[in-house]
């Protein structure tokens, strides 16, 4: 499914199995922006958001092996490890608090005014927040609560049909909007 | 499961991570024959990776600070030097494991000798059976091998001496090729190779231990990674040379305490990472004494999630992996 790993990945985790100071803050400079980003809008919470920050890099720079360039790109990956951390941290919160989740629509958040945020970013969050709302809601608790689309079933009282459609909908009308505003397949956010 | 047969309709869950661990596995086995399903999961995998980065906001610049600060504490980077750094960081490790075997040995009486140790009729067979696999990386590393001498520890320790020493002065990469110590031929890298060293002599002194009465010991965290590393990519090729891969399947390695992290292992040898089937959490010591062969019970000696038989197949080759 995945063609060649990019270039800068592979030269980044070099830099780091290497132990070279240099590739540590180039991947920083070029990560810290979406890992600290993704785990605050899972977390909501800027305490836990730089801490799982900080883990994130410490931990690749402890074992830069882990990451694998042929498997998926560097900037998918910390995202990805980003957001299980931040799922991981609510999931315990809420044990810990014996909240339950709520049904909340969390488009509020997303769609905070950032002065950084790029075009780039605006339009991405423009695409969600132009979904459907119920198509929205589902794709949100999917993707920053963790939940399956089981459990989005359950959640939404829908049935998982239903569930799993909106979530396949819900992307495809993203990448259709975002593709006939010109994004390609590596898009540069910064 | 939708009427053409494609499981398309869980693309869109596979690709933010939303299906079930059994649905994912089906879905990713299904999509590497079919063209459709996986340009539908890769498209849609893009789009999420659009939303995540969505979200990035600039982080206070304390934060930069602390977090360099923090990565240099947990491992302290390269000097200038650059490619010789990973040979002294593996000779460092390598020399205490050396030191501490040598000073064990030195603690052994007469008739202690001639005990039983790990899978040896002795220590003595031990130590030159040691002594013979460390022969490979010390004439890859350009160590002159000295001769036989009559003392095995003395042997053993000239030799073992050298490869360290070759090791502090080391300018170069590790990437030459050389054969991993163990009953089915693997070539590896030499980077690999001193990590084999520097874990088969931990065991052995662990072995020695055994004989002296005295409890064992941990090295430490960052060797024990390096080890749990070397064995993880072992494993798909012993997988196939023990007749039981299963490809397209992986497991997640979930090693805990020092010189823990998790990794993934495809349970074949593989260009194309598997999905993962299981999940097996053990200490990270646990795991690599699993794989010296040196815990009783393979399937005992981790929690396990998923597919079970998937991950007591992969404990059970990797507890064949070791040290003899």
């Amino acid at each position: 499914m995945l063609g060649l790993p990019d270039p800068d990945d592979v030269r980044l985790r070099d830099g780091l199995i290497a132990g070279a100071e240099p590739a540590l803050a180039e991947l920083y400079d070029t990560y810290g922006p979406v890992v600290f980003g993704m785990a605050l809008h899972v977390t909501r919470d800027r305490g836990a958001a730089e801490d799982i920050t900080q883990d994130v890099f410490v931990d690749l720079w402890r074992r830069p092996e882990h990451f694998d360039p042929h498997r998926s790109p560097l900037r998918s990956w910390l995202l990805l490890i980003a957001r299980r951390r931040g799922i991981d941290w609510i999931r315990r919160r809420d044990a810990r608090e014996s909240v339950r989740l709520a049904t909340m629509d969390p488009a509020p958040t997303l769609l905070e005014d950032d002065v950084l945020a790029s075009t780039a970013r605006k339009q991405v969050r423009k695409a969600i927040a132009d979904l459907p709302a119920p198509h929205r809601q589902a794709i949100l608790l999917a993707y920053y609560r963790g939940l399956t689309y089981r459990e989005v079933a359950k959640e939404l009282d829908i049935p998982e049909g239903t569930a799993k459609w909106r979530l396949r909908n819900a992307l495809r009308r993203i990448g259709a909007q975002l593709r006939a505003e010109g994004f390609e397949d590596r898009l540069n956010f910064e | 499961m939708t009427d053409d047969g494609h499981p398309g309709d869980l693309a869109g869950a596979y690709a933010i991570g939303a299906c079930t661990p059994d649905e994912e596995r089906s879905f990713a086995a299904h999509a590497r024959h079919c063209a459709a399903c996986a340009e539908e999961a890769a498209e849609l995998s893009r789009v999420a990776e659009w939303v995540g980065t969505a979200t990035a906001r600039t982080p206070a610049p304390t934060l930069r600070t602390r977090v360099l600060a923090a990565a240099r504490a947990a491992r302290a980077p390269a000097g200038p030097a650059g490619p010789g750094a990973e040979a002294r960081r593996l000779g460092a490790l390598y020399g205490d494991r050396v030191s501490e075997l040598d000073g064990l040995l030195r603690r052994l009486s007469r008739p202690q000798w001639l005990v039983a140790s790990g899978p040896h009729r002795s220590v003595r067979d031990l130590v030159v059976h040691l002594r013979a696999n460390d022969a490979t990386v010390a004439a890859a590393a350009g160590v002159e091998v000295v001769a036989l001498e009559a003392d095995p520890r003395a042997g053993w320790h000239r030799q073992a001496g050298a490869i360290v020493d070759v090791l502090r002065g080391w300018d170069a990469g590790l990437d030459r090729p050389v054969s991993l110590a163990g009953r089915a031929a693997v070539r590896r890298s030499l980077r690999e190779a001193l990590v084999q060293r520097g874990f088969e002599t931990w065991i052995h002194a662990e072995d020695v231990r055994v004989v002296l009465g005295l409890p064992p010991r941990t090295p430490d965290a960052r060797q024990l990674a390096d080890i749990a590393d070397l064995a993880a990519g072992l494993l798909p090729q012993a997988m196939a040379a023990a007749g039981r891969a299963r490809p397209a399947w992986a497991v997640r390695l979930v090693l805990t305490g020092p010189g823990g992290g998790t990794r993934l292992v495809d349970l074949a040898p593989t260009a194309a990472p598997g999905t993962v089937v299981a999940e097996v959490t053990m200490p990270a010591e646990r795991f690599c004494r699993l794989v010296a062969g040196r815990l009783a019970s393979a399937p005992d000696s981790a929690e396990i999630g998923g597919d079970r038989g998937a991950a007591v197949d992969l404990l059970t080759v990797a507890a064949t992996m070791g040290c003899d």
